[in-house]
């Protein structure tokens, strides 16, 4: 399978941000990490992007951020810590819904692999 | 006791600690001092500090040979459970907790120690690096030396976005605690430091393109905002006298239109003769007298943060804090006696209000310490990273 690049991601870039973010507040890095993680490894973003995504939720509200209060054994810069505000999730569940509609109907057309 | 003391360190700031005292117990003394504590740094295995003082010749051996000789062994019969912090030991420490705060509003971490403990010449680690031939500020660099290659990465990114100070300064310290911990998996795969930048800064992807991203995502009342303060705001990294004169230039000018319409409207009521001038005499004096108080009152806030931080080439000192608020209650005085006086065209009441004047002053001068203390940590915060040379 080829790679997938961050162009092609980023519209949906706030949708897997969301639903990483169900399993439990994460920090950026942790973020990346569960991406990549759920993702096999075919995910290429370029580090520093996935912020603006961040920022542009948290002024919609969807997620919210807190400076991390403990050290939690790190070299010494604080974190901020993300989690899913109750509007997040609502758009992670419409966001859910008009996936499964683009691939059904695609799916129609296309028509699924033999 | 200790868990206050040790309160915002990381584990391996705590772990230094817990080391200065074994290393105290190797001495047999019954305190802790900043020599204990630098013989910690200088064996810690993981650390920029470690690495840096190994780098410069500094060998555990060698050091504690040094620190032998300036120190006596304590008593054989010295038991003793925990061991308290000397002044001095304290006072590092307090820099060190000073120098996280300042540099990243991070934790205390083992080079913010050693920054600490190269803040106090007079205490036997100070003396003993220097006789080993360091010169501290020498080793100040090479400490901060990796963290300012990647607060340049960050600071890239981040500059060209237009929004308050606040937020870039959010945008940046969160940028620099991702990069950073890229930084150290990357050492940890095995590459130098340099490297390891290198590496993380690809990593982290275009700065061009990030500074756009984040542009995006400023709400647009903000970029009025931030282009308001750019224009009558500090305008990195000139110094704060400069930014002071113009702001002083600035009031200056906007107070014309002030006299201007008084003028006006004095003429207006009186005509063209000599009570005309009795009557501007206050508006004249406040046109000259507040730009130049600004001026003045302004620069003696800077020095008072600056003081009370030890920060940008000023070393904490109470005395000096106690002679700027003196010279600030001084110069209020002044200032507000001049305007009675000029207006009244007399001296008698303006000698009359001094004492008034004073508390005012007086007043004044301590408010003006309660900010700099309150908005100080983010106000040189984000003077270091503005004033980042970029080019270089």
């Amino acid at each position: 399978m080829q790679p997938i690049h961050g162009d092609k991601l980023r519209g949906h870039l706030e949708a897997l941000i969301l639903a990483t973010l169900e399993e439990g507040e994460a920090h950026g890095l942790e973020i990346l990490k569960r991406l990549e993680s759920r993702g096999c490894g075919l995910l290429r973003l370029k580090e520093g992007s996935l912020y603006p995504a961040l920022y542009r939720m948290e002024e919609a509200g969807e997620i919210a951020a807190v400076w991390e209060k403990e050290p939690h054994g790190r070299r010494g810069a604080r974190r901020r810590i993300y989690r899913l505000t109750a509007k997040g999730s609502r758009k992670l569940a419409r966001g859910r819904e008009e996936w499964q509609t683009f691939v059904v109907t695609l799916g129609g057309i296309l028509g699924a692999p033999a | 006791m200790s868990k206050d003391i040790y309160a915002q360190f990381t584990e391996a700031a705590r772990q230094a600690m817990a080391e200065a005292e074994n290393q105290a117990q190797g001495f047999r003394h019954e305190y802790i001092g900043t020599e204990h504590i630098l013989l910690a740094v200088v064996t810690a295995k993981v650390g920029v500090s470690g690495d840096v003082l190994r780098a410069l010749g500094m060998t555990p051996e060698l050091v504690q040979a040094e620190i032998g000789k300036l120190v006596h062994f304590g008593p054989e019969s010295a038991t003793v459970s925990t061991r308290p912090l000397t002044p001095r030991a304290k006072e590092a420490l307090e820099f060190a907790r000073q120098e996280a705060l300042v540099t990243c509003q991070g934790f205390v971490d083992t080079e913010h120690l050693l920054l600490g403990l190269l803040r106090e010449p007079e205490g036997v680690a100070g003396v003993a690096l220097r006789n080993l031939g360091l010169e501290l500020d020498r080793i100040r660099e090479e400490v901060l030396k990796i963290r300012v290659l990647q607060m340049k990465i960050v600071e890239r990114a981040v500059r060209p976005v237009l929004a308050t100070t606040a937020r870039k300064l959010k945008m940046r310290e969160e940028l620099l605690a991702h990069l950073t911990e890229i930084y150290e998996q990357e050492r940890i795969g095995g590459g130098d430091p340099l490297f390891a930048t290198q590496a993380a800064s690809r990593r982290f992807g275009d700065p061009q393109e990030l500074a756009r991203d984040l542009q995006s995502t400023v709400p647009w009342v903000e970029r009025y905002e931030a282009m308001l303060t750019k224009w009558f705001g500090w305008r990195a990294p000139e110094s704060a006298l400069r930014y002071l004169s113009r702001s002083a230039g600035q009031m200056f000018l906007g107070l014309s239109f002030v006299t201007a319409l008084a003028f006006g409207s004095t003429i207006s009521k009186l005509g063209w003769n000599s009570s005309v001038f009795i009557a501007m005499r206050p508006f004249i004096a406040m046109h000259f007298l507040m730009p130049l108080t600004f001026l003045l009152l302004g620069l003696l806030y800077i020095e008072q943060r600056n003081t009370w931080f030890g920060v940008f080439g000023r070393r904490r000192s109470y005395l000096w804090l106690l002679g700027l608020s003196a010279l600030y209650v001084l110069i209020v005085t002044a200032c507000a006696s001049g305007l009675v006086a000029f207006s009244r065209w007399n001296l008698e009441p303006a000698f009359f209000g001094v004492l008034y004047f004073a508390g005012i002053g007086l007043t004044a001068a301590v408010g003006s310490l309660v900010i700099a203390i309150g908005n100080g940590p983010n106000e040189i915060r984000d003077t270091i990273w503005a004033s980042l040379d970029l080019e270089t």
